[in-house]
């Protein structure tokens, strides 16, 4: 039956959420809820055998249907207007700043045009698609028709209307390309031409012809959809360059091979002379892909959703969205940072800098203060060079700024300008010892920031590399430079190779130690009470430390790992952190699930030498979960637990409570690392306070110069952090134990309470408890 | 204040959510420097400061988790032996009003009986974007029977008497219950070099 399917039906199952949602009945094989249309056909159908009452009926749930539709549609409809408004609004208050700057800066004006005409190329690449589209729609109808089975499945009133449709698409498409044509000019987002009421118009011709308004209503999500995709765009350069045509031509071909459409498969073929790969997927991809980005929307939609919430729900909304879109890339997270960009080479010189006064040394000039200009002339200086300063920028430009900025202004800096009364052998050398400091910059910006080169970035900085590197004459240069930024990233481990007393990571798989692996490792019963603690301990350990040595320094910039607009970028941060509280509340549940007494301190025993074990390990992250969550208030108030254990696990926990106490700013444990012997992973927690009261306690710029200095105490934090990321552990994982950490058996802190109280009642005596 | 180590050392703590501002006030009322360009020193601890009261010199041995919030129990441990707990919102920021409710429960779970509690409504200096009002504050906490203020870190407006009325609180309920044996095992903590560092320039 699916072979009856006609191009506009198709047309409506690949755009409207409807027809994804619900699987079409087989039979008959136009449903209800289609088009009135095709009901009232339908009910003409029926008409013969219903009785005059259930005709009624018939009607009424019908037109009750109907109207529920259209209400919800309408809904949706402001809902998305206002968001579209919205939006529309912050695009003309941006055009015009944009304006302003056109008129101060002629250069990016020229840029500006270019992009413009690259939309309008596009634009009419477009157009050019839609109308092949468009002959694809009839051949496919042709096609369809030719393989209809039952043609009185198709009432010629459906025809007819299908008809108008058609018309009604040569008339609107045309139209609307047109408009996008202006938008694209103006680079305002209209929906109408602001001269030009249609309002009226429309209104008129819809309340004279009903066929149109209904077509009109089921078209109309379509170009709301456009509208919404015109105004989110993520840019037609990135999309044209991975969707080509002939890959848009595949997934088309591959979703007319699903239907069973091979003759039109065939034509399409031998047109665009792209011949079909046949595709291992069953499914249509073009469904596939649809669905996909019709569930972020509909995510979207529900967020835009502003009616009967309270304002400060909306906020919330409004954040979730911004961080939605952030994530997704649709929105530059530091748009207005761009705004007030002076070009490198118009800053005047010996300005906008403020030195520390550093009464040790004259030798180097500490930056306190500088606007980011300076603060790229001083990494990319002639003469002076201060590798502490590099790393500590490379580590914190983005609390600052942004990957693409940073790169755009070493562009400007290696552009060094001539000026008229300088000579050329004066000239020439200070170019190239720049250029040589910026080439300089931007390895050690690849080597040790790979993180920070995304898809677009890395396809800018390539073009630098080839197109201004390599044609400046330092050929050389640029191919080892394009080699790095090809080879991908370097891990802990290949560093670790590269270190000098260690053996290469090989070798040590060879020598980890043997695990302490239980009888009954390969039982579906396996529980974590049949394997050695050192064992648990161990396995946890393999586990935190891949995700610590993940932590890279953006994550700990802008308290980002607290912060809503920015917790995209704490992503391993923020995984230990919840790491870390499954592991305390999986302890307070495990122990306060045993109901007697004795399994109680039996479990907690296993606890504290699982900490011992941890503190053996120097994982003291674990070890303080695993503290946490013994520190529990309903554990730690079940007094007679505490009082029947063994005296050696008391004493334990008591050192190891202090150990790991909060005290002084936790200075025993400051302590410890000091002393450390590496591996080790320190608690995270220690770096988030200090970075906290670093970020709290300083200003981000001084006189609207960025605080550097405020960076440098942050990055010490960092350099902290990461000197235990370097050197791994050396253990085996072992899958079946691995597996019991995937998923913690936990309850919430009000249900491990109530269990408490079970367990031990408030005032109760030893003699009374299991 | 030759003596300080004699003197009276109450152990606080700071609890609120994140971003509330929790840190600022500690800065603030440890340096009354916020816009510090310096910064301080990261091992060294400065969260000790001291403060005259009648004659009388009470130390105040403050502390944070400031940066930790998402680590849900962390904080249990730390309510133990407290004297006193500041339970900080934003006044511009609902949620961390909603949040008091939690916090005071926290308190009554984790904290001991004796403990004195102060709620602090911070950023008054945003009054403009100010969402909570002083009255649903002060509703909140004399539901609670705990004094209210509202601060401004930023300004230093108030900071530094609501620290005062924090200990004037414990002063009330001390003399209320004789015996406290917890002081003592709080005062042999702290050494004399730590508590002289703060004492020099910040004493108030």
């Amino acid at each position: 039956m699916t072979q009856n399917i006609s191009p506009q039906k198709l047309l409506q199952l690949t755009t409207s959420k409807r027809g994804f949602r619900r699987p079409k009945p087989k039979s008959p094989s136009v449903t209800r809820k289609d088009s009135l249309n095709l009901k009232q056909t339908q009910k003409q159908e029926i008409k013969a055998n219903l009785t005059e009452n259930e005709k009624n009926q018939e009607q009424e749930k019908i037109i009750q249907e109907e109207l529920k539709r259209k209400e919800e549609e309408a809904k949706k409809k402001e809902a998305e207007d206002k968001l579209l408004e919205l939006k529309r609004i912050e695009f003309l208050k941006k055009e015009e700043e944009r304006k302003r700057e056109i008129e101060k800066q002629k250069e990016l004006n020229r840029k500006k045009k270019a992009e413009e005409r690259k939309k309008k190329e596009e634009q009419e690449k477009k157009k050019k698609e839609a109308e092949t589209l468009k002959k694809l729609e009839e051949q496919k109808r042709a096609n369809s028709t030719d393989k209809i089975q039952n043609p009185e499945d198709l009432p010629g009133e459906i025809e007819d209307s299908y008809k108008d449709q058609e018309t009604n698409l040569t008339e609107y498409i045309p139209k609307d390309v047109e408009d996008q044509e202006k938008k694209i000019d103006t680079k305002i987002f209209l929906k109408e031409d602001p001269e030009i009421d249609r309002s009226e118009w429309v209104s008129n011709v819809m309340s004279r012809n009903p066929g149109i308004e209904n077509l009109y209503q089921r078209l109309n999500p379509l170009s709301r959809a456009q509208n919404f995709c015109y105004l989110f765009n993520p840019g037609f350069a990135e999309v044209r360059e991975k969707l080509t045509k002939e890959m848009l031509l595949q997934i088309i071909m591959q979703h007319f091979m699903c239907l069973g459409f091979r003759k039109t498969k065939a034509i399409l073929e031998e047109e665009s002379k792209v011949k079909y790969e046949p595709h291992y997927l069953k499914d249509s991809r073009l469904q596939t892909l649809l669905r996909i980005s019709l569930q972020k929307i509909d995510y979207i939609w529900e967020l835009t959703q502003l009616k009967t919430r309270t304002e400060q729900e909306n906020e919330e909304r409004a954040t979730k969205l911004a961080e939605h879109f952030t994530s997704l890339g649709l929105e530059d997270e530091d748009e207005d940072e761009q705004e007030d960009d002076i070009y490198f080479w118009k800053e005047p010189p010996d300005s906008n800098i403020i030195y520390q006064e550093d009464k040790d040394t004259g030798e180097q000039k500490k930056i306190k203060a500088a606007s980011l200009n300076k603060l790229v002339e001083r990494l990319t200086h002639e003469q002076e060079h201060s590798l502490p300063y590099l790393e500590t920028f490379l580590m914190t430009y983005q609390s600052f700024t942004t990957p693409k900025m940073l790169l755009r202004k070493l562009i400007q800096r290696w552009h060094v300008p001539k000026s008229k009364n300088m000579a050329d052998e004066i000239f020439r050398p200070k170019k190239r010892s720049i250029q040589l400091r910026v080439c300089n910059v931007i390895k050690n910006w690849i080597e040790k920031h790979y993180s920070d080169f995304q898809t677009k970035l890395k396809k800018e900085m390539l073009d630098f590399i080839e197109n201004t590197i390599a044609t400046d004459g330092h050929v050389s240069l640029s191919n080892q430079l394009k080699n790095l930024l090809l080879s991908g990233p370097k891990t802990t481990v290949q560093i670790k190779q590269s270190g000098n007393n260690v053996k290469s990571f090989e070798d040590q798989k060879l020598t980890a130690p043997e695990p302490k692996v239980p009888k009954n490792i390969f039982s579906p019963t396996l529980s974590l009470f049949d394997v050695d603690e050192e064992e648990i301990a161990r396995q946890l350990t393999i586990r935190e430390f891949s995700i610590y040595s993940a932590i890279k320094p953006p994550e700990l910039l802008n308290q980002a790992w607290s912060k809503a607009k920015y917790k995209h970028r704490a992503t391993n941060v923020l995984m230990l952190i919840n790491r870390f509280n499954e592991v305390s509340a999986w302890v307070a549940t495990t122990i306060a699930k045993a109901d007697r007494i004795r399994v109680r301190v039996k479990v907690l025993s296993k606890f504290i030498r699982l900490c011992e074990h941890l503190n053996e390990l120097n994982n003291f992250n674990t070890l303080m979960a695993v503290l946490a969550g013994i520190n529990n208030s309903a554990i730690y108030r079940l007094k007679h637990t505490w009082e029947d254990l063994p005296k050696r696990f008391q004493d334990s926990f008591a050192e190891l409570s202090k150990k790991m106490a909060s005290d002084s700013s936790y200075k025993n444990l400051r302590e410890a690392l000091m002393q450390v012997n590496p591996p080790c992973i320190p608690y995270l927690g220690v770096y988030l306070t200090d970075i906290t009261f670093i970020e709290d306690g300083n200003p981000d710029k001084i006189d609207n110069l960025i605080n550097f200095y405020k960076r440098v105490l942050v990055s010490k934090v960092i350099i902290n952090l990461q000197q235990y990321q370097q050197m791994g552990y050396n253990f085996q994982p072992v899958h079946q134990i691995q597996i019991l950490f995937q998923k913690f058996q936990k309850w919430d802190d009000a249900e491990i309470y109530k269990k408490s109280l079970l367990i031990e009642p408030r005032n109760t005596d030893r003699s009374e408890i299991l | 204040m030759s003596n300080v180590s004699d003197s009276l050392l109450l152990k606080l703590i700071i609890i609120g959510r994140s971003m509330a501002g929790k840190s600022c006030i500690l800065l603030r009322f440890c340096d009354n420097k916020f816009e510090s360009n310096l910064g301080f020193t990261i091992g060294v601890d400065f969260r000790f400061v001291s403060l005259n009261k009648n004659d009388e010199t009470i130390g105040l041995q403050i502390w944070d988790t400031a940066g930790q919030e998402r680590f849900r129990t962390i904080t249990s441990s730390y309510y133990r032996d407290a004297d006193g707990v500041m339970i900080v919102y934003d006044i511009t920021d609902e949620n961390s009003f909603d949040q008091v409710d939690h916090w005071f429960d926290e308190i009554s779970k984790q904290a001991p009986p004796s403990v004195v509690k102060i709620l602090v409504g911070n950023k008054t200096d945003l009054e403009n974007k100010r969402k909570i009002s002083t009255e649903r504050g002060l509703n909140a906490a004399n539901s609670r029977s705990c004094p209210f203020i509202e601060v401004s870190a930023k300004s230093g407006e108030n900071v530094k008497k609501a620290f005062e009325m924090l200990v004037d609180a414990w002063t009330e309920k001390s003399k209320q219950h004789i015996t406290k044996p917890r002081k003592k095992k709080a005062r042999q903590k702290i050494t004399n070099e730590s508590f002289e560092k703060k004492d020099k320039g910040n004493c108030c």
